[in-house]
């Protein structure tokens, strides 16, 4: 991986607060955060920008992230998707939850992640029932977060290549997986 | 407060708690939340009541704005269980979990003052967890059966039919007296005359 490694160099040679400037002149993007709405716009806007400026070469996004809120990670998939230059997601460490949903979402044949990164995939997490709602806006709730998390389990579906129900059944409960078997699961296409 | 009241009998002067003294007269009081303590009390002292004369009435006097549904469901059940009568009085209010204690009264012996508050509504949610959707699923089922277990009392109770009921208490509503008298959460209002019997 000869663009990972030139990518990868600025880190060990400047400090490290302008590393991220180097990096950024090579559109690299590191996602170290959890994944917020504030930290979407900001995703979503450099983005743009990145294919705006060349639309052939790759993006490159390193994840080491415990993932976020949901919403935060549609507004990023649907702009992953809208753009047109390809989009190199790189695992660095560790992607979890909604974090892993972008990695999966990466162009196909260029998801990465490192031999030691640990990679989880769930359900959409919530605190309920809200204290001070009756049963009927209860129910209501309920089913807009299923319906969030139906849409995000469409995702990991359409990006692994598994039926929707398998993909279900799984995201039950937390499901760990190492960079190899996260390669067999199809969340990946490459290891380090 | 204090709430020792002395009492004459034959070994002399015993100083008893006019809760306790009321109790013995088979009046029992349901004030306050409707706690986990509470309601084994009043189930308790319903059973005993019911098995010192069961044909005799016991009167739950109702000044209670809810609390769990368990234990509000747990006396309703005692209340159903016992043969005794029971001759139910609101004073002040029955709210939410507590108006099912009032309207499960002995048909023709459930009161409420002049002034008294009566507020039907859905269950509301007092507590969350973090949770996945399989966990939210099951306790959604769970508030959502506890809510109609309460309508359905209701329901029972004031004699109208399920759905009606919970098109009405789909929101909360507050009733005096007369709007409950007329819903019929309550069969009469009672007035109290200087001895304190009702009439």
């Amino acid at each position: 991986m000869k663009l990972c490694e030139s990518e990868l160099a600025p880190l060990k040679q400047s400090k490290y607060d302008s590393s991220y400037i180097h990096l950024a002149a090579e559109r690299v993007i590191f996602l170290k955060e959890p994944v917020t709405k504030e930290l979407a716009s900001e995703l979503a806007a450099l983005l743009l920008y990145y294919d705006n400026e060349d639309q052939k070469e790759d993006i490159t996004l390193y994840i080491h992230s415990n993932g976020g809120d949901a919403d935060g990670l549609i507004n990023i998939y649907d702009v992953m998707h809208m753009i047109k230059a390809p989009i190199q997601t790189i695992c660095l460490g560790k992607a979890y939850s909604a974090a892993a949903v972008m990695l999966a979402a990466g162009s196909k044949g260029k998801r990465y992640a490192f031999k030691n990164s640990k990679i989880m995939i769930h359900g959409v997490q919530f605190s309920f029932p809200i204290p001070g709602e009756d049963q009927i806006n209860s129910k209501n709730y309920f089913n807009f977060v299923k319906l969030n998390n139906d849409n995000i389990m469409k995702m990991l579906a359409a990006d692994t290549g598994h039926t929707l129900e398998k993909i279900k059944e799984d995201c039950k409960r937390d499901l760990f997986l190492d960079a190899k078997e996260a390669l067999a699961y199809g969340i990946i296409d490459h290891i380090l | 407060m204090n709430t020792i009241v002395i009492e004459t009998t034959d070994q002399g002067e015993v100083a008893i708690d006019v809760f306790q003294k009321l109790s013995n007269d088979r009046i029992l009081f349901v004030s306050g939340e409707i706690t986990d303590d509470m309601a084994s009390d009043i189930c308790a002292t319903l059973l005993l009541k019911d098995s010192e004369d069961s044909n005799k009435k016991i009167t739950i006097f109702i000044n209670s704005r809810g609390g769990d549904i368990r234990n509000a469901l747990a006396i309703y059940d005692m209340m159903s269980m016992i043969d005794a009568p029971i001759e139910t009085i609101c004073i002040g209010s029955a709210m939410k979990e507590a108006v099912i204690l009032l309207a499960a009264g002995t048909p023709g012996m459930r009161f409420a003052t002049k002034h008294s508050v009566i507020c039907a509504g859905q269950l509301i949610n007092s507590w969350m967890r973090h949770s996945d959707l399989t966990d939210a699923q099951s306790m959604l089922s769970h508030s959502l059966s506890d809510n109609k277990k309460m309508m359905d009392v209701i329901a029972k109770t004031t004699k109208k039919p399920l759905k009606e009921v919970m098109a009405d208490f789909e929101r909360i509503v507050f009733m005096d007296s007369k709007q409950a008298l007329k819903y019929g959460f309550i069969d009469k209002i009672v007035t109290f005359n200087k001895q304190g019997q009702s009439k």
